[in-house]
Parts: C-alpha cells; structure tokens; sequence
C-alpha cells in the first residue's frame, strides 16, 4: 500500500535525522568539552579518575562509543543525569505529561483566538479590523518569550497581590503545599496530567488550583503561536478568496456567508491546520523557556537546568526526544494535508 | 501619417524606461503603501543609527562604572537618582540609558554578523548544490535536512551546551544553524534559473560555470534571500537574547540586553522598570525587522501585484 | 452620447421589450498606472430566445461587460454611465442583496476555464446541489416524489402534522432528493453515469465534463438570461464541438436568451442568431448572423473576417495593421482610427454615433449615415 511505503520512507528518514542530530551534538561534546567532568566530584582521585574512564568506556575510539550511545537511545538507555540524579530516561519520562498539559492547553488557545482573528483579517481585507489584527499578529511574533513571561508574572502575580486582586499562580503546575495538605493529594494518576487526573478523579480543588497555574505559562505561549496562526490564516485566506471558484460561487448568487465558510473556508484551513499541527509539535518541546520562568516541572525547564549544570546527557536526551516528536508530527502533517486536499495523493 | 492625429491626441504617454528601474519604482511604490512597513523601516533605520552614532555619547568606562549605592534605589525616575539618568540605573548602579545604546551595537551587531555569516556559507553552498548537483549537492541538502529539523532555539540550546561560555561561541553556534534556510531557498532557486535557457545559451558560448553561476543566476535570485535574512535577523535577536537570558555566553557585567533583563529579574517586585525597558528596545528592534522583512515579503509576491 | 444615438435608443424601445439592453455602458478601473477607461458606451440587446454572439479580441471589454451584467466587478472598477436593464430593471441601480437575488434566479454566467472555476475540495455534487437547493420548494417537492416512488405514506400535504407546522423532509430524504435533482441535471448536459460523477471531484474529471458540470449549474437555475464567457476557449475542438451541440439542444429546450462571449467567430457562426461586435470598449457593429457575414460595414469587422484563414482562400492572412490601443490613453474620437484605412479629421475628433443603418444593422462609423425611415 502507498501509504505504508510513504510512512516507512519518512521513518527511515526519521532515524537518519535523529543521527545527524545526535552526531553532532555527541562531536561537539566529546572533542570540545570532556565529558568526564560529569562524574568528577572534587574528591575523585588519579586512580578514580581511571576507572571511571573505563567504567563509561571513555577512551574508547569516539565512533564506538557513539555508536554505543545511539544503539543505547533506542533501547531506553539514555545515560545518567548527575542534575537529576536518575537516569535520564525516567527523568524526562517523569516530567513529560506537565509538558503535555501545557502544550495542549496552549494549542487550544491558539486555535481558538488565531484562527477567527485570521479568518476576520482576511474577509475584512484593507479594513481596520484586518490592521488590528495584523499588528497584534506582528508584534506577537517579535516578542521574546521570556520578556512576555516575565511581564504577565509582573502584572498578574506582583502587581495584583499589591492590588489586592486575586493573583494568578506563577510557578509550578501545582501548589504542592495544597496537594499534600489536601486528603485526596494528586492520586491517582491515570494519564500523569495532573489536569487530566484532577478531572477524570473529581477532584476539585487540585482541578482548578491545576487550572489556575496553568492559566500564565499558557498565555505566555500562546501569545506567539497566535501571532503566527493568524498570519498564515490570514495569508491563506486572502490567496483563496482570489479564486476563481471563488468568483463562481458568488455568480451562483450564493450568500456571502456561505461562499467564505463552504468553499472559502475549506481550502484556506488546509494549510493552517497544518502549521498548528506543527506548532504542537514545538510546544511539546517543551518550550523551555517559559518553562524555566515560570517553574512548571516539565521537559523543557529540565532540559535548561541540565544546560546550566554541564548536563550534558540531559540535553542529548532531550534533544533526541524532541527530534523524534518534531519529524512524526511533520510526517502526520504530511499525511493530514494529503487527506484533507483531493487533489494531494501520496 | 494620419491627418489630425498629433493635435487631437490625449496626454501622451509617460516616458517609457527600461523595465528594471519600472519594476524598482513600482516596488517602492507597494512599499510606501503600507504604512506598517514604513514604521518598520524609520524604527529599524532610527535603531540602527542609535547603535552606531549613540557610543561615541557614552562614557567610555560604563560597563565598569559600578556603583552599587546608586543600585540598590533603582527606580525609573527616581528623584534620587535625578534626570543624569533618564532611564534609571540598573543594579550596579550603572545608567541604564548608556547600557541600552551599548547593548544596541553588540545585540545588532551579533545578529548581524550571525546572518552574514549564515549568508555567505548558505549562499555558497547552496549554489554548489544547485548548481553541479551530483552526490555533493546530495550531501549537502542532506546536512541541510538535519539542521533544519529542529527549531532554532533547540539547536542553539544544544550546541551552545557544548561550546565554551562566550560571545563568539553564541555566535558561531547561531550561525552554524542558520546557513541552512538560506542554502535551501537559494538551491532551488539556481535550480529553477538552471532550466531557464539563457543559462544554456551562456555555456554554450563558453562562459566559465562559476561565472554564470555569480553574476547571473545569483542576482536573480537574491529578492527571497533577502526577505529571509531580514526576518532572520530579528528571529536571531530574539534567540540571542533567550539565550542570555538563562545566563548561557555571557558575564553579568556585559551590556546586552537578555543580560540586562536576567539581571533585573532579582529585582523583580522592587523595579520592574530593569526588565520592561531592556525588553522593549529587544522588541523594537525584533519588531522593525520583521515589519520590513514582512513588507519585503509582499513586494515579492507575484499575486499581489497590479 | 450623440443625438443619433439616443434616437436610435428610443427607436429600439418601441419594440417588444428585450430581455437584455444596456445602453451606453461606461466603466473606469483605477489601477497603478492609471485609469483604464474600459467600456466607452456599450450598447448591445438581447430579445427573449435569442443568441447574441459578442466578439471581440482579447482585452476589448467583452468579459467586463459580462461581470457589469452579473454585479461582479472588483472593487477598483466604477460604473461611470449607462444603464443594464433586465427587463423593467436597470441592474446598476440594485443593491447588493438584490444583486445576489438576481444572480440566483435571473442571470446565470458561465466560465471559461472549468479547472480553476470549480472549487477543487468540493464534490460536483455539492457544487450542483447548493445551485439548486436555492430554488424553493424544489426539494420538497421532488422528496414527495421518492416516498412516492418507495411506496412510503405520503405525509398530508395541508393542515400540516399533529404540531401544525408544514412538512418538512428528513434530511436522509432531502439528500436523496437532492441527489436525484442533481443527476438529472448532469444527464441533461449529456453526461453519462451522473451518479458517479455526483461524488467526483473536478480534478478526476476531463476539460469537456468539468465544461459541462458548470453548464448544468447554471441551467439548473431556469435563468432568464444565461451568459457564456469563452466556454469553448479551453477546450480542444471535439470537445468545443460537443459543447456548442449542448448548447443548442438547450436553447431549442429552454427557450432562455444566451449571450455568447468569444473570439471565435466559428462558434458564433454556429450558434448565433445575431452578432455584436466588441473593439476597445464599444460595440461597433451588431447585425443578424448573415447579415454580418455577407455585409460587413464597419471596417474593423471587415478587417476581421478577412483575417480568418480560408481553406482555399489566399496564401497571406491579412490581418489588420497596429495594435490595440492603451485604454488609460486611448485615441480620441473613434477608438479605432488608428488603423483605419478609411479615416479622415472627423474620426480623430468625434465619436461616431450608434446608428441603424439598414434594417437591423447598427454600426458606430462616420462612414455612414442613420437609414432613412419611412415618412
């Protein structure tokens, strides 16, 4: 079947990014610095050192020990993080669902603002809403992350304690004083999204105190994404209402209202739904940043905390993990568009 | 000639020129439409001259002039402080006004330099590819494929992990990343002005291949290039920025703004003004270029004009 | 306009009231380089049944007359003149709202390229039924006819169900009818397996069926007036043999007023009962079919029969000497004098008028003069 040849194509592709990826990476680490310093403590000797030369295969030649190290990826070994004391594969594994929670619920957002700001800016072409639109799209776009997080903490946490308004959490993704106060705590956990469990568990105060820390971080997020999602919406929608079909179905004297929704709409979403599925993909790369501002115990704030200490086999890990969701979500992408389009056959 | 014709003629025509500088005028006069690009253009212009102009305004010692009195009343406007200092002191006690100029030059210059450098690597090695094609083009959109699997931060986040705490490795390991959108954008343009015939025409008059290559394929292909690199560069700020931000490349002490708003973070309830206003000029120029590369962007689009 | 045109005018409204009549049509479009003044006085009709051919090159306003007649000019485009009356109703006067009314019921457009005309995500199916879902009660009345025909109750047809509102179908039913609505359609305009190609996307289909689904689209409507834009302009000629063949079994059928937009003058010598023809934003000359052909007075229309290659004619084609002109700063006077052999000062000066020079053969020239009517 075409379909199956096309996926095993990608996926091959898929293994050979992930190398190239990790190639680099492991060269630079290997050659530049030395990864030894991350099991030296200030007490090992000459002696120590030695065999802990041998104990991690460092004096190996550097392609055996790549070798070694990417077979190693593939079968859950992804080295030891000093940082988290554990290994890296629980480590990450442990911290994905937050990740998962913030991801989703700054998709959500986005859709749901970008894509009706995009479609009014483009039916509304020349006129002060599609301005509007197109400046708050274009400064979303040139803010830096950490600046937007920082001033929504300001604002929403700093200045409405001051203000006596109820303040909007601002690190973490829960209150982890409230969950060990609390009878029922975060159990159980089915999915590991605290969100997800606080709600399928009826747990109502972990929910919305879940809720409340989630609302900054995924602002803070979604503010960017909207910026692009309401571009390319825009875009697309101004390219297809160019159309010729276009201009038929107005001589059909159909209503304006139908024209963009059935035959506008249709055409001009397939490249937007497919953009926003690559937005989720970065956004479950942890988006680092925000992460690390506002403190939520995801993939990305550990990726940074690893960067800052000289992780080395953190980063990788995480570096590894996030080429593999980014190239699948291209490729499901690749596949969404296909189907979506009658005229795109794989 | 036809009788009666010159008097009862309408206005004639304007001056017809050669169509090069028809298509420049035309294009400029898209651009003057939009009033956004125009601010992009005066903000990144207005930016750019403050960079250059604004050091040889500043005390030449500020980086080290600290004083850390100053520092701990950092107040935007505070009446202690007085008007010597217009944006306030940061927590060194140095002037922020100053910081800012200085930060400027080395934020802009960097990413200047990041996508210059990404230019001429990307430029080269995407005509090569283009061009003779073969197993070394294949090699080189395959190293391209890598690098652009991942987003820039990523990257950046990677080798930056590796390479030694400092400017130039933020430099090299952002430039190293970039190379590979240009090579892509600039390959498929050769590819496309390769099948054109004037190229055929060319060799076969016996015009050396790099020489085609420079002088003709290039030059038509430099409009999208230059639209990327523009929005690059604000692209590059924001990512620089992160990056000191988290404390990666750079000391305290250096006037950059990620630097400038990290360190205002300790101060966070005390004088937000150390975080907005570092922030804002990393906006304003984020915000010029990708205004300009945007308008850019429209001219070039083939739908959008007549 | 000139006096002798405006007699011409109100001579022509004595007559049985066309379906079709601008009078002296004038649109501008801004553009960048200036202002294109496009159609400079059109003047063309169309009677009840009849099948006007208006011919022209590329760029002399044919399809700009058309877009006047269907509201749907682009926003740079200003109606400066004229009127566009369908029936009793000048189009240029209506809002948008009845506009859109009008194009529903009234005015149907066909276009040249069926590739890009047609929506490539949708099926013909949906394309067609949305056409004929506009009509009222159509699908009502057709879903009576499938119960009917599967032997279900009929529901009353008065007095309404047990809550007092009127029947309405269910929506499995209303499809069914739809669908019926539709393959009939296709079947008409000659499309054989209408079911298949109900759920068929245009890109699966050839040029001539894609032609001939926005044919059924548009006759699906019972137009009044049903305007072809170039239909055979994208089609190889088998295939523009077969449509035109279409298009006179439905004219034989419907009995609805065509007009019939190309430069083909072959497809008008097929089809048409009368020609007008269109330079540099006037008609110059309207006359019957055979009329045209065997008398042709304006000089361009001369030019332009001589220009078509005979079989057995002469080894050079004469074609018509210059350019056509640059309507941001087009010649004054006669658009055309230019490149006329026959002009002299007046030409150059003045706009010939629109007049009858014999019965039923206008011509805007100053070579000749308004025919003397009796009395």
């Amino acid at each position: 079947m075409r379909l199956y040849e096309y996926i095993v194509r990608r996926m091959i592709l898929l293994i050979f990014v992930l190398a190239g990826v990790t190639l680099v990476v492991f060269y630079l680490s290997h050659v530049i610095s030395n990864p030894l310093y991350l099991y030296l403590t200030p007490k090992t000797t000459q002696a120590g050192i030695q065999a802990l030369i041998e104990k991690y295969g460092l004096n190996q030649p550097l392609p055996v020990q790549y070798f070694k190290y990417f077979i190693g990826l593939f079968t859950g070994d992804w080295g030891y993080s000093k940082l988290a004391t554990q290994p890296v594969f629980t480590a990450i594994a442990q911290r994905f669902p937050n990740t998962v929670e913030l991801a989703i619920a700054a998709v959500i957002l986005t859709i749901a603002v970008g894509i009706p700001l995009g479609i009014v800016s483009g039916v509304m072409n020349g006129k002060w809403a599609d301005h509007a639109s197109r400046i708050f799209a274009i400064v979303g776009v040139s803010l830096p992350v950490f600046w937007l997080g920082l001033l929504l903490k300001i604002l929403f946490y700093y200045d409405f304690n001051v203000w006596g308004l109820p303040n909007l959490p601002s690190s973490g993704a829960y209150d982890t004083i409230l969950a060990l106060s609390h009878p029922a705590g975060l159990s159980p956990t089915i999915t590991g999204v605290p969100l997800l469990d606080t709600l399928i568990s009826g747990n109502w105060v972990m929910f919305s105190d879940s809720f409340a820390h989630l609302i900054l971080p995924a602002v803070t997020l979604a503010f960017i994404s909207i910026g692009n999602i309401t571009r390319i919406m825009r875009s697309s929608m101004l390219e297809v209402l160019r159309q010729d079909y276009i201009t038929l179905a107005r001589s059909k004297g159909l209503t304006e209202r139908i024209v963009i929704y059935r035959h506008a709409l249709r055409n001009a979403m397939v490249p937007t739904l497919t953009v926003s599925g690559l937005i989720f993909a970065g956004l479950l790369g942890g988006a680092p940043i925000t992460e690390f501002i506002f403190q939520w115990p995801g993939i990305g704030q550990l990726s940074i905390n690893g960067l800052l200490s000289n992780d080395l086999s953190l980063v990788l890990g995480y570096v590894f993990l996030t080429t593999i969701i980014i190239v699948v979500a291209n490729l499901a992408v690749d596949i969404l568009y296909a189907y979506m389009d009658p005229r795109v056959r794989i | 000639m036809r009788k009666g014709m010159d008097e009862t003629m309408p206005a004639p025509p304007p001056k017809r020129v050669s169509p090069m500088v028809a298509e420049v005028r035309y294009a400029l006069h898209l651009l003057t439409l939009n009033k956004l690009v125009l601010a992009g253009i005066g903000l990144a212009v207005g930016l750019t001259l403050l960079a250059i102009i604004g050091p040889f305004f500043v005390p030449a010692n500020t980086p080290n002039a600290i004083n850390f009195q100053l520092g701990s009343q950092s107040e935007l406007g505070n009446p202690n402080i007085g008007w010597a200092h217009p944006l306030g002191v940061d927590t060194y006690g140095r002037d922020t006004l100053s910081l800012i100029i200085l930060a400027l030059g080395l934020d802009m210059g960097a990413a200047g330099l990041v996508v210059g450098i990404g230019l001429v690597v990307g430029v080269l090695l995407g005509v090569t590819a283009g061009y003779i094609g073969g197993k070394i083009g294949e090699a080189i959109m395959r190293i391209t494929d890598i690098f652009l699997a991942l987003p820039l931060f990523i990257w950046a986040l990677a080798i930056a992990a590796v390479l030694t705490r400092s400017l130039n490795s933020l430099i090299i390991a952002l430039a190293t990343v970039s190379w590979p959108g240009y090579t892509r954008i600039i390959r498929g343009q050769v590819l496309v002005e390769k099948g054109k015939p004037y190229v055929e025409g060319l060799q076969a008059v016996g015009v050396a291949r790099w020489r085609i290559m420079l002088r003709h394929v290039v030059p038509n292909s430099i409009f999208p290039l230059l639209v990327q690199a523009t929005l690059d560069i604000g692209g590059v700020i924001l990512t620089l920025a992160a990056l000191t931000f988290l404390g990666v490349g750079l000391t305290p002490l250096v006037p950059e703004l990620g630097q400038m708003v990290s360190n205002g973070t300790t101060y966070i309830q005390i004088d937000p003004a150390l975080i907005t206003i570092p922030g804002l000029f990393i906006v304003a120029i984020s915000l010029s270029f990708n205004l300009v590369g945007d308008g850019l962007r429209d001219v070039l689009d083939p739908r959008l004009r007549r | 306009m000139g006096q002798a045109t405006e007699e011409v005018l109100s001579k022509k409204d004595n007559q049985a009231r066309p379906v079709l009549d601008i009078k002296g049509l004038m649109v501008d479009f801004t553009t960048y380089a200036g202002v294109v003044k496009a159609l400079d006085g059109v003047i063309l009709d169309v009677k009840k049944g009849e099948a006007l051919g208006l011919v022209g090159e590329s760029g002399c306003g044919k399809s700009v007359t058309a877009a006047t007649i269907e509201g749907l000019l682009p926003d740079n485009a200003h109606v400066v003149g004229g009127e566009v009356l369908l029936g009793e109703d000048d189009l240029l006067k209506k809002s948008k709202s009845d506009m859109r009314k009008i194009r529903v019921n009234d005015v149907a457009i066909v276009f040249q390229d069926p590739m890009t005309f047609l929506n490539p995500v949708l099926t013909i199916g949906t394309q067609l039924t949305e056409v004929i879902d506009m009509e009222e009660g159509i699908v009502d009345k057709e879903a009576l006819k499938v119960l009917e025909e599967e032997g279900k109750p009929k529901p009353p047809t008065t007095g309404g169900n047990a809550s007092g509102k009127p029947w309405k179908p269910t929506r499995s039913l209303r499809k069914k009818a739809l669908r019926r609505l539709a393959t009939q359609a296709l079947s008409k305009v000659g499309l054989p397996d209408p079911d298949r190609i109900f759920d068929e996307y245009p890109h699966e289909l050839s040029g001539g069926m894609r032609q001939r689904c926005m044919i059924a689209m548009a006759i699906a409507r019972n137009p009044v007036l049903f305007i072809a834009d170039e239909i055979t302009t994208a089609l190889d000629v088998t295939m523009q043999a077969q449509i035109l063949d279409l298009l006179r079994a439905l004219r034989r059928d419907f009995e609805s007023s065509i007009l019939i937009i190309t430069h083909d003058l072959g497809v008008v010598a097929s089809i048409c009962d009368k020609v007008s023809v269109m330079y540099a934003g006037s008609v110059v000359e309207t006359a019957d079919i055979r009329e045209i052909f065997a008398n042709p007075l304006h000089p361009y229309t001369q030019g332009l029969l001589k220009a078509v290659p005979k079989v057995m004619g002469e080894k050079e084609l004469d074609s018509i000497p210059g350019s056509v002109p640059d309507l941001i700063y087009p010649p004054a006077g006669c658009r055309f004098h230019p490149r006329c052999q026959y002009a002299w000062d007046l030409c150059a000066k003045e706009k010939p008028p629109h007049i009858e020079t014999a019965p039923r053969h206008w011509v805007e020239c100053h070579l000749y003069k308004e025919m003397k009517t009796s009395g």
